[in-house]
């Protein structure tokens, strides 16, 4: 692999009191789309901005192509950031706007024209040049923010939640545009975004940050299908877990105790016996069967559905296992199950794919 | 109006009617009585005699006139300048301050303009005379080894006027910078622009109406606070205020006064009119 463009290394920065970040080192591969994924507060703004040299760390170093880059003021970076909520600059026409940062290098007239022209075609907004920022709709301004950064031809993209401020159907179409443009270009994106969905639609890999910390880095399939920690598997998706202790275990399998019943599971992480761990499993994992539909064998449960959520492409179930703990699934409409009719209070069986469940050791005990 | 066709909406009609009336009988009437009054002749026995002449504008070209007219404008320019120069950074500051300190610095600001404009302008002359504190200041520290003469000089109109009027550029200016969203400046800095190049193209024309808005507010008055040069520059230096004053009260010549207040008005429409024809988009409300 090519040395990373980006190399965080050992950056920690304090606010007052509370730890933004906690000796994060991350390294970035040129042209990869990286999202910096996470809740408020999890540190991921303040990454960002100290990538784009608004902030700087305490301790650590950013390099970018080799370089030290940690005290080097914003102007002096090669590196461009969308802001989320686009920072356009109001008294000034698209043109302008988009011309600024080439002013700023002190190009000739002609050749900020052409750029600035190439800038705008690229995002299809030519028609807009003379307009003002608040002539413009959400997508538009969105649109020309990112060209502001791209006339540059840094050698990384920043953005910070660029899709944020726009409705859902405007944000997908963008996500789509940004997924194209970068893949045109060639060139390192970093988002930051609250959003899993975003995140793993886009990504190619996707860094998940809680506390300050790196929680996990991975593609989008890993984070989604392995996740490392328990935070990690609540932060992306939606999931069940059955927190419980392992009865007995070996090399290949645990045995453990859910609602009452023995299931035997695969043990790749190899845990031991007496360990407290939780069992994950995704909502589409889990298959629900009519209590008189299928015979009940051993790694089903019993339970009632509670709340059915038809969703065009889905349905969505909460089932109530004997125990009380309620259970998310997501059934899909395929041939073999056309129906999907249930009713409250009705008498289920649910069960999952054994191998598909993921099995993380509980850190609280 | 809408608000009027609304049967809760009597409270509002009447209390937006007594300021209309407040307005018509208190600006726009005395406005038109001193318009009218400033084209009648006047004589030593009569305050005005009604006959019409533009006598009164002409005297304002007599070099006499025209003299005070000049020194007072370029006076006013020159606090005008100044004001913009203190309460422009100090305004950036305070807008730019962690908000639990914003409000406590903006009221520190405001605070002595509770007290009356004449009052403070007697504790200037405390301040400044010849044996006053800031002379004795500068003698204990040594800096100085005579006593300025300070009072009764052109430096103590200036030092006056610009005390006075501070408040009228720095909130204006105040409530523009606050509103303006500190991404912007990262923004441009993050495409490559320098200090100075954020300043001249995204700080400046970002806060024009705020300039304007304080300008307006500072000039004219910088002309026309007539007791200022009174009881610092010991009447010696007159601005347009004191010639106003003059003219009503002293010389008793009122066709004479209106018409020096008129000139003063219009100078006032005109500047906002040149502020309209740069900035089209600026709305007036921004000026204030």
């Amino acid at each position: 692999m090519s040395a990373p463009i980006i190399s965080l290394q050992q950056i920690s920065k304090r606010f007052d009191e509370n730890v933004a970040l906690h000796n994060i080192s991350l390294d970035i591969v040129n042209g990869e789309f990286l999202t910096i994924l996470g809740p408020s507060g999890c540190g991921k703004t303040t990454l960002l901005r100290l990538l784009s040299g608004f902030d700087q760390p305490d301790t650590g170093s950013i390099l970018l192509k080799q370089q030290d880059i940690t005290h080097l003021p914003p102007e002096r970076r090669h590196l461009n950031i969308v802001f989320q909520n686009y920072a356009l600059f109001p008294h000034m026409t698209v043109f302008q706007n988009v011309a600024f940062g080439l002013e700023c290098q002190k190009l000739d007239k002609a050749i900020i024209q052409t750029k600035v022209r190439a800038a705008v075609e690229r995002v299809k907004l030519t028609h807009t040049l003379d307009r003002k920022p608040d002539q413009l709709s959400g997508g538009q301004q969105q649109r020309i923010a990112i060209a502001r950064a791209l006339v540059n031809e840094p050698l990384v993209l920043l953005l910070d939640e660029p899709l944020s401020a726009l409705d859902y159907h405007l944000r997908k179409k963008m996500q789509i545009e940004l997924k194209d443009l970068q893949r045109k270009l060639g060139m390192t994106f970093i988002m930051v975004t609250h959003d899993q969905e975003e995140a793993l639609s886009l990504s190619d890999r996707v860094v998940v940050m809680d506390h300050g910390n790196i929680a996990q880095i991975g593609t989008p399939r890993e984070i989604y299908e392995k996740p490392a920690t328990l935070d990690v598997a609540k932060f992306i998706g939606e999931t069940n877990i059955f927190h419980t202790q392992i009865i007995s275990a070996n090399e290949e399998t645990l045995q453990v105790d859910i609602c009452g019943q023995l299931f035997q599971l695969a043990n790749p992480k190899r845990y031991k016996t007496h360990d407290m761990i939780n069992i994950v499993i995704r909502p589409e994992d889990i298959q629900v069967w009519g209590d008189k539909e299928v015979k009940r064998t051993n790694t089903m449960l019993p339970g009632l559905v509670k709340e059915v959520i038809y969703k065009g492409s889905t349905v969505d179930l909460i089932v109530e296992l004997s125990n009380g703990q309620r259970i998310s699934a997501t059934e899909f409409f395929n041939e073999d199950d056309e129906e999907l009719i249930y009713e409250i209070d009705e008498k289920v069986l649910i069960k999952w794919q054994q191998g598909w469940e993921v099995i993380i050791r509980n850190e609280t005990i | 109006m809408k608000l009027s066709s609304q049967p809760t909406s009597i409270l509002q009609r009447l209390s937006i009617s007594i300021t209309w009336v407040w307005l018509l009988l208190f600006a726009l009437l005395p406005l038109c009585i001193m318009l009218f009054l400033s084209f009648l002749q006047h004589d030593e026995q009569n305050l005005f005699i009604l006959k019409g002449t533009l006598a009164n504008y002409r005297q304002l070209i007599d070099p006499l006139f025209f003299k005070i007219i000049l020194s007072s404008m370029q006076q006013a320019f020159i606090v005008t300048v100044l004001c913009l120069l203190i309460a422009y950074p100090t305004a950036f500051f305070i807008a730019r301050c962690q908000s639990q300190y914003k409000n406590i610095l903006l009221l520190l600001m405001v605070i002595p303009f509770w007290t009356s404009s004449i009052i403070r302008i007697y504790a200037m002359l405390a301040l400044l005379k010849t044996k006053g504190l800031l002379n004795s200041l500068l003698l204990t520290l040594g800096l100085i080894h005579q006593p300025l003469q300070l009072i009764y000089t052109d430096t103590a109109v200036l030092i006056g006027l610009v005390y006075n009027l501070i408040p009228f550029m720095l909130l204006p200016l105040y409530s523009n910078i606050e509103r303006l969203d500190n991404c912007l400046f990262e923004a441009a800095r993050d495409l490559g622009a320098s200090r100075w190049k954020v300043f001249k193209d995204i700080l400046l024309p970002l806060t024009m109406p705020g300039i304007v808005g304080g300008i307006l507010l500072v000039f004219l008055p910088a002309m026309s606070l007539f007791y200022i040069p009174d009881v610092l520059g010991g009447a010696k230096s007159i601005l347009l205020g004191n010639l106003i004053e003059s003219q009503f009260l002293m010389i008793h010549n009122w066709p004479g006064g209106s018409a020096t207040s008129i000139v003063l008005t219009a100078m006032m429409i005109i500047l906002i009119l040149i502020y309209k024809k740069v900035y089209p988009s600026g709305k007036a409300s921004d000026l204030i």
